[in-house]
């Protein structure tokens, strides 16, 4: 398997992941409340993440060790691996994607307890989704790389977007 | 009222979009797992912000025995919570964000289908067929389309 197929399975695993994380907290917070929800999902994955953060150092940590003792001449060799970094240091504000994540319990909890319900709050934060990336990609916003759009990309967007509406839709029935 | 709430359904999106983004961003620079990490650690210092004001204005508060009362199993999304933003953002550093949208919607949309597999009638049946078929195919082409620019790209 190339590594643009693995990223895209890492992407459907991706989705995996988020659709079965919305079924346990949706399930919590009818226990307690959306945000109360929500808090201890953002706390208990910080702990998570924080756990996993170290690990992830003391492996990279370990390997570098190992590289350096068996050939000190490669150390150049090494630090090329991971040039998938960007060498750039991270902006202040990178480091708030948590805000307009909290932001979205308090949206989604509005407007699915209004008319809409909850099939249309999925497919319209599905369109505004798309719109969004869309232009993030066109533009090259927030660092991400600049890919303009073009008219032959929408045919699998129009496909994936009919999908989805059609299994959402047909759900809430 | 309507055209508001649809409106900020839409805009709901588009602050997904955003949260994932701004990590995408921090990956570049420090890596998947410390971006996970920072999401999570201001996602909830943000919230409890909220659940304290709320728990002011007294809307709706919960009481300590119904934190104990809930199935343990339903505080694991924060675990897999973690996992999804440390895979997130590692893709959208490499397929860009529309790719990363349209694939991870499409692995939610297709396992919520698996999740609840039933089948009340043959036309709920063909029509969620239709919808899973769509989905493959747009990934599909999607994949294609990759593969041909780089061609192009390396002929040229």
């Amino acid at each position: 398997m190339n590594s643009s197929n693995f990223t895209v399975l890492l992407a459907l695993i991706g989705g995996m992941l988020l659709a079965i994380m919305i079924k346990l907290n949706s399930e919590l917070a009818a226990g307690l409340t959306p945000v109360h929800a929500s808090w201890f999902a953002h706390c208990i994955g910080a702990m998570t993440a924080l756990v996993l953060m170290m690990l992830v150092s003391k492996v990279a940590q370990l390997k570098r060790a190992k590289t350096q003792s068996s050939s000190n001449e490669l150390t150049s060799d090494s630090s090329q691996s991971s040039s998938s970094l960007n060498s750039q240091s991270a902006p202040l504000w990178s480091y708030l994607g948590g805000l307009p994540g909290a932001l979205v319990v308090i949206f989604a909890s509005i407007t699915i307890n209004s008319e809409l319900g909850f099939s249309a709050t999925l497919v319209l934060g599905l369109l505004g989704q798309v719109v969004f990336s869309l232009i993030v990609d066109h533009l090259g916003l927030f660092g991400m790389i600049k890919k303009s759009v073009n008219v032959r990309q929408f045919l699998p967007v129009l496909c994936i977007c009919t999908g989805c509406l059609l299994i959402i839709f047909q759900r809430s029935q | 009222m309507m055209v508001g709430y649809v409106l900020l359904a839409v805009l709901n999106g588009g602050v997904i979009g955003l949260s994932r983004t701004i990590n995408g961003r921090l990956s570049q620079s420090e890596g998947p797992f410390v971006a996970s990490f920072y999401n999570h650690l201001i996602g909830a210092l943000s919230l409890l912000l909220v659940v304290v004001f709320i728990g002011y204005l007294s809307f709706e508060s919960v009481a300590y025995s119904h934190v104990l009362e809930q199935k343990w199993y339903t505080y694991l999304g924060g675990v897999i919570g973690a996992l999804y933003v440390v895979v997130n953002s590692h893709i959208i550093t490499r397929i860009g964000a529309l790719k990363s949208t349209l694939f991870v919607v499409s692995g939610q949309i297709l396992t919520g289908v698996l999740l609840d597999l039933n089948a009340p009638s043959l036309t709920w049946m063909l029509i969620q067929f239709t919808g899973v078929g769509l989905i493959i195919f747009g990934v599909y082409l999607s994949m294609i389309q990759d593969k041909k620019s780089l061609r192009i790209k390396s002929t040229s």
